[in-house]
């Protein structure tokens, strides 16, 4: 399914940080793990997430550090930081709200039953 | 098979490098992120060629990826600095309230000027050096109240902060100089310095000890400095004109004028500068690198210059006193530019490629014209003896060798790969404090040692 452009941007921070909180990760893996936790509906491209990365690493959010793979190859591995974890449980804050209200206007519903507006009466 | 994947990887990563000019980090990231994906293609049975194709095209936009990060990276400058909360959401009105609230800390530094005018000093001969004195205190607490009240530090930082500034105070008022002395001079001087620090200390915040904040308070310095000027050259040219138009119609107001008005616009110039400075940031801050970077060429030939002459002409033509002065300002020059340089360019350049040998040059040239100086001019400062200008001058010459000293040290590790250019800031920030206890010592200790002379 396609994600519109500002939905994505809105959310791209928070999940970025989520996935980091769970263990540090490097770019290729990040999307891997991003379409797994979706089971594939979510497609991240490249030309997003790097700048995303690097800008929270600007932010002081993460922090990255190259790392020698098992097959001998460096890579940029990425973490989060404490000022990352602070901003993460203040933007989960943010999000329970704004999805508890949605869920409460029938888009939890939806979303389970048929996609198609209307089905259900 | 293997190789012929190398081969156009390498091909590409030709292609990226000669497009971008990312740096090589960045390129390198991308360029495992393409190796990845091309791996687990192949691992699903397409050939090379077939991998490399849907790689390279889900990589994507290569020119997209590259642009946005080129555009984080030129930020990273000076900008990997302090975000202030409010910074992300500005609330309407917010700009208004702001404005009015610098205009009036700017009338505030210009009216703590009217100060001494109350208490009957007037701008002749005598009151200047009052004046001089002073000019720090009518300005910088200003400031520091400001960022007092716009970062809200622990009131333990504003305590000390505020005990230094009344003992300056003190000190520039209560003792019991001679009139045209060398102290006087050198308290005018020295407590403006010792307050600006003490500004980077509220600037900081609570944050002090960190090598963030400090740092930014030097980028924050030098591009005040330049808003400053600009600033100052219109309010030359202002009071220029008032003082011009009145005379042509036969009023002379040129005293009224340079009293009231140029002393209030000197005043308030440091408060709206410093506003500017982080209100505008995008307008001026690759300004001082820029300046750096055309500028740190030019010095280097004149320090080599200057070191072969001496060396023609012996050590001997050294010998005036005056120099050490002249001296001090270069190497103040020298330690600031290398440290914008260093710092607009740490993070989009990877390894030490001749901008840093440059720098690591200019740095040792003015560190020999110093020793060479010191050398020439020591037998005499023992012969005459100390004045308190020569001992102040001295002093400086001793802690800037050490500093750039110790930023030669920091570079030459980086040189030799064991260090960061991080390090380097790191050490120039923490060297910070060793001014701040110098210049204290001119303002408190000086007059009374060498008799209020």
């Amino acid at each position: 399914m396609r994600i519109n452009r500002d939905l994505t941007a809105a959310f791209v921070t928070p999940l970025v940080l989520a996935l980091l909180a769970e263990g540090e990760g490097y770019g290729y893996d990040l999307i891997r793990r991003v379409r797994a936790a979706s089971d594939g509906s979510l497609q991240w491209s490249e030309g997003m997430l790097y700048p995303v990365l690097h800008r929270l690493e600007l932010r002081g959010l993460v922090s990255s550090d190259w790392r020698t793979a098992e097959s001998g190859r460096r890579r940029r591995s990425y973490s989060i930081t404490a000022a990352g974890r602070t901003e993460l449980a203040q933007q989960a804050a943010e999000w329970r709200v704004v999805l508890g209200v949605l869920q409460r206007q029938g888009f939890g519903v939806v979303a389970e039953g048929e996609q198609t507006d209307g089905s259900r009466t | 098979m293997d190789h012929g994947l190398d081969a156009a990887i390498a091909r590409w990563r030709n292609e990226l490098d000669a497009a971008a000019g990312l740096p090589a980090e960045d390129a390198q990231e991308l360029e495992d992120h393409l190796r990845d994906e091309v791996e687990s293609l192949l691992s699903l049975g397409l050939t090379v060629d077939e991998a490399m194709l849907v790689a390279v095209r889900r990589l994507g936009d290569v020119s997209d990826v590259v642009q946005r990060l080129a555009i984080i990276d030129a930020d990273l400058a000076w900008r990997q600095t302090y975000d202030s909360p409010t910074s992300a959401s500005p609330e309407p009105g917010a700009n208004a309230r702001e404005t009015a609230f610098v205009l009036v800390a700017a009338l505030a530094a210009a009216l703590l000027g009217k100060v001494p005018r109350l208490l009957g000093v007037s701008l002749d001969d005598a009151g200047i050096e009052i004046y001089l004195r002073n000019i720090g205190l009518f300005v910088v607490p200003v400031l520091i109240l400001v960022y007092y009240l716009r970062r809200r530090f622990a009131p333990a930082i504003l305590a000390a902060i505020a005990a230094i500034v009344v003992a300056g105070a003190v000190a520039a008022n209560a003792y019991p100089f001679a009139a045209g002395g060398a102290t006087s001079l050198l308290v005018a001087l020295h407590l403006p310095l010792l307050l600006w620090l003490l500004l980077g200390l509220a600037y900081a915040g609570d944050d002090w000890r960190t090598v963030r904040l400090p740092l930014d308070f030097m980028r924050f310095t030098g591009e005040a400095f330049l808003y400053g000027v600009l600033i100052l050259c219109g309010g030359v040219v202002f009071v220029g004109l008032v003082i011009a138009f009145f005379a042509a119609i036969g009023i002379d107001v040129a005293l009224v004028a340079v009293e009231y008005l140029g002393l209030s616009i000197l005043l308030a110039t440091p408060v709206i500068a410093a506003y500017l400075v982080e209100k505008k940031r995008s307008l001026i801050e690759n300004l001082a690198p820029v300046l750096a970077r055309i500028f740190i060429p030019l010095f280097l030939v004149m320090m080599v210059a200057f070191i072969a002459a001496v060396a023609v002409q012996g050590i001997g033509a050294l010998g005036n006193r005056e120099i050490l002065i002249l001296i001090d300002v270069l190497l103040l020059l020298v330690v600031g530019m290398v440290l914008y340089d260093l710092s607009a360019r740490r993070d989009t350049q990877v390894g030490f490629g001749w901008p840093h040998k440059l720098n690591l040059a200019l740095i040792v040239a003015a560190m020999i014209i110093d020793l060479l100086a010191l050398y020439g001019i020591g037998a005499r400062l023992l012969e005459y003896g100390f004045s308190a200008n020569k001992a102040a001058a001295l002093g400086e010459n001793v802690l800037l060798l050490i500093n750039l000293a110790g930023l030669a040290i920091a570079y030459g590790r980086v040189a030799a790969g064991r260090a960061t250019f991080e390090r380097v800031l790191a050490w120039q920030v923490r060297y910070l404090p060793v001014y701040l206890v110098w210049f204290a010592f001119v303002v408190f200790a000086f007059p009374p040692l060498f008799g209020y002379q």
